[in-house]
C-alpha cells in the first residue's frame, strides 16, 4: 500500500533519510518512534507527496507519488489524511467549518446541511458542542482533536497521525488511542503513527519502527519491544518515552 | 555579485515565472471559487478605501497647489483644469493608488498566506487535497485585479476634485474655466488608460505578494520577512510598470 524505496533525503547539507526501505500494508497499524528532530514528521510529509525525496521513491498501491499529476495527487490525499502534530486547523474557519472542510470543499455539500454529521464526528473526539468555537479559543490537546475529527470526516484509507495524544490527560489519550483501534478495526483503516507517548504505542500498533542514524529499524511489537536486542530500542522505551 | 547568487536569482526567477504560469492556468481555469474572490473584493475593497481617499485627495491638492501658483503668475490660469486633470488621470491616480494597495494590501497578502505556511495549514490544505494555487492565490489575484481599477475610479474623482478646491480657493480659477480646459485638454482615453494600469497592477502585486507569502520558511520571522519582500518587490513593480504602460497607452 505504501512503500519507501531507497528513500534519501537532506535539507541543505543535513542529511535526514538514508537509504530508507519501509512498507506498510493495508490494515497495518505502525508506529514509529525516534529522537526529536531526527526526521520523523517528514517522513510523514514525503508520504502525502510535499517533499520530494532526493533519492528514491515514495510508492503508494504501486504508483510512484513523484510521477503523479497534479488531479492524481489529489485523488491520493483524499485517501490519505493526515493529523498534523500542529493540528494545523485553519484559524480563519470555526471549528464547524474546519470539520466539514473536506465535505464542502471536496464534495461541493453546503454546511448548513451537514451540521448533523459535523457534530457526530466532534462526538467521536469529545468535542460536542465546539462546533462554533473559533480554532484561537481551544486548547492544545482540544485542537488536536479537532484536527483528528477533520481527518476522520474525509473518510480515508490510511491516516497518518502525527503525535495524536501529545497534549491530552490520561483519560482522554485513552478514549482517542481507542478511537484510533476502532477506526483501523471498524474500517480497516492503515494506521501509520509517530508518537513519545508510550502508553499510546502499546495500545493501538502492531508494528514498531524506530528511525536512528537517517534510517528506520525494526523495533518489535508492543509484546517484544521492551525485551529487544537493540539497545538502543530498550534505552529509549525505558528512558520514559 | 558572486556566481552563487547569481544562480540563486536565475533559480528565483524561474520558480516565480513557474508559480506565475500555474496561477495563469488556474484563474483561466475558472475552477476557483467565486464566493472567497468576492469576499476578497470586500475585504480589498473596505481595506484599501479609506487610504486611497486621503491619499488621492492631498495628492491632488498639493499638485493643484503647485500648478495653480505657477500657471497663474504666467497667465496661464486657464490650463490648470487641463493640466490637473491629466496628471491625476494618467498618473497620479493609478500610480499612487498602485503603490498604497502594494503596501496595504500586498502586505494583508504575503503576511496571511506565510502564516498560513509556517503554521503547516498550506500542508493541511494539500491534505485535505486542495489545490493551494486554486484554493489560496486564484481568488486573491482576481479580486485585487478587479478592485485595483475601481480604486483608481475613486482616486480619479477625488484627486481631480480635491485640486479643483485647490485650484478655486487659492487660484481663484474660475469654475467653468476650469472645466473647460478640462474637456478641451483631457479626454475619456487619460480615464481609461489609466484605469487600465490598474488592472495590471492588481494583477501583478496580488501574484508577487501570493508567491512570497507561500514561500516563506522559519516562523514568524520569515513571515516578516517575505512581507517586506513582498512590498518591496510589489512597489518597485507597479513603479516599472507604470513608466511602460505609460509609454504604451499615452504615447
Ligand atoms: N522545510 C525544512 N527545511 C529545512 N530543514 C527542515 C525542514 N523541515 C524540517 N527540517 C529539519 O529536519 C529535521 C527533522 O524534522 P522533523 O520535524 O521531521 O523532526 P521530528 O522527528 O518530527 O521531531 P519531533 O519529534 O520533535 O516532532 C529537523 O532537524 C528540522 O530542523
Ligand atoms: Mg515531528
Amino acid at each position: 500500500m505504501i512503500f519507501l524505496k531507497n528513500v534519501s533525503l537532506q535539507f541543505d547539507q543535513k542529511v535526514i533519510l538514508n537509504n530508507v526501505d519501509f512498507k506498510v500494508n493495508q490494515g497495518d497499524r505502525v508506529a514509529i518512534i525516534g529522537e526529536s528532530g531526527c526526521g520523523k514528521s517528514t517522513l510523514l510529509k514525503l508520504i502525502l507527496g510535499f517533499l520530494q525525496p532526493n533519492n528514491g521513491d515514495v510508492l503508494y498501491n504501486g504508483v510512484s507519488i513523484s510521477s503523479m499529476t497534479t488531479s492524481e495527487l489529489r485523488s491520493m490525499r483524499m485517501k490519505v489524511g493526515m493529523l498534523f502534530q500542529s493540528a494545523a486547523l485553519f484559524d480563519s474557519m470555526t471549528v464547524g467549518e474546519n470539520v466539514a472542510f473536506s465535505w464542502c470543499e471536496n464534495q461541493g455539500e453546503d454546511y448548513d446541511k451537514v451540521s448533523d454529521k459535523v457534530n457526530e464526528v466532534l462526538e467521536m473526539v469529545d468535542m460536542a458542542g465546539y462546533a462554533d468555537d473559533m480554532p484561537a479559543s481551544l486548547s492544545g490537546g482540544q485542537r488536536k482533536r479537532i484536527g483528528l475529527a477533520r481527518t476522520i470526516a474525509m473518510s480515508p484509507d490510511v491516516i497518518l497521525y502525527d503525535e495524536p495524544t501529545t497534549g491530552l490527560d490520561p483519560i482522554l489519550s485513552t478514549s482517542i488511542e481507542n478511537l484510533i483501534v476502532k477506526l483501523s478495526k471498524e474500517f480497516g483503516i492503515t494506521t501509520i503513527m509517530v508518537s513519545h507517548q508510550k502508553s499510546t504505542i502499546l495500545r493501538t500498533v502492531d508494528t514498531i519502527y524506530m528511525m536512528n542514524d537517517a534510517n528506520l529499524i525494526y523495533a518489535g511489537t508492543p509484546l517484544t519491544i521492551e525485551k529487544s536486542d537493540n539497545e538502543l530500542v530498550r534505552n529509549f522505551m525505558s528512558g520514559g518515552l | 555579485m558572486s556566481s552563487k547568487q547569481l544562480i540563486r536569482f536565475f533559480e528565483g526567477m524561474g520558480d516565480f515565472s513557474l508559480f506565475f504560469l500555474r496561477v495563469v492556468r488556474g484563474v483561466f481555469s475558472l475552477k476557483f471559487s467565486w464566493n472567497r474572490t468576492l469576499e476578497q473584493m470586500v475585504f480589498m475593497g473596505l481595506n484599501s478605501l479609506s487610504i486611497t481617499i486621503v491619499t488621492a485627495a492631498f495628492v491632488g491638492m498639493s499638485f493643484a497647489f503647485q500648478v495653480v501658483k505657477e500657471f497663474v503668475r504666467f497667465g496661464a490660469a486657464g490650463l490648470v483644469g487641463g493640466i490637473l486633470a491629466l496628471a491625476v488621470w494618467r498618473e497620479l491616480a493609478p500610480m499612487m493608488t498602485g503603490a498604497v494597495v502594494a503596501g496595504r494590501v500586498g502586505a494583508a497578502i504575503s503576511a496571511e498566506l506565510g502564516t498560513m505556511k509556517v503554521t503547516e495549514q498550506v500542508d493541511a490544505l494539500k491534505s485535505l487535497s486542495q489545490d493551494v494555487i486554486l484554493y489560496l492565490v486564484c481568488p486573491r489575484v482576481v479580486s485585487l485585479t478587479i478592485m485595483m481599477p475601481l480604486l483608481i475610479c475613486v482616486a480619479d474623482v477625488i484627486g481631480y476634485c480635491f485640486g479643483f478646491v485647490i485650484a478655486y480657493f487659492f487660484g481663484s480659477i474660475n469654475p467653468s474655466l476650469f472645466l473647460n480646459s478640462t474637456q478641451n485638454l483631457a479626454g475619456s482615453l487619460d480615464i481609461l488608460g489609466g484605469i487600465f494600469k490598474g488592472v495590471f497592477f492588481g494583477f501583478f502585486i496580488s501574484i508577487i505578494s501570493s508567491y512570497q507569502g507561500l514561500k516563506t520558511h522559519s516562523g514568524a520571522k520569515g513571515v516578516g520577512k517575505s512581507t517586506r519582500r513582498a512590498v518591496v518587490s510589489s512597489l518597485i513593480i507597479v513603479f516599472i510598470l507604470n513608466y511602460f504602460l505609460s509609454m504604451v497607452i499615452f504615447s
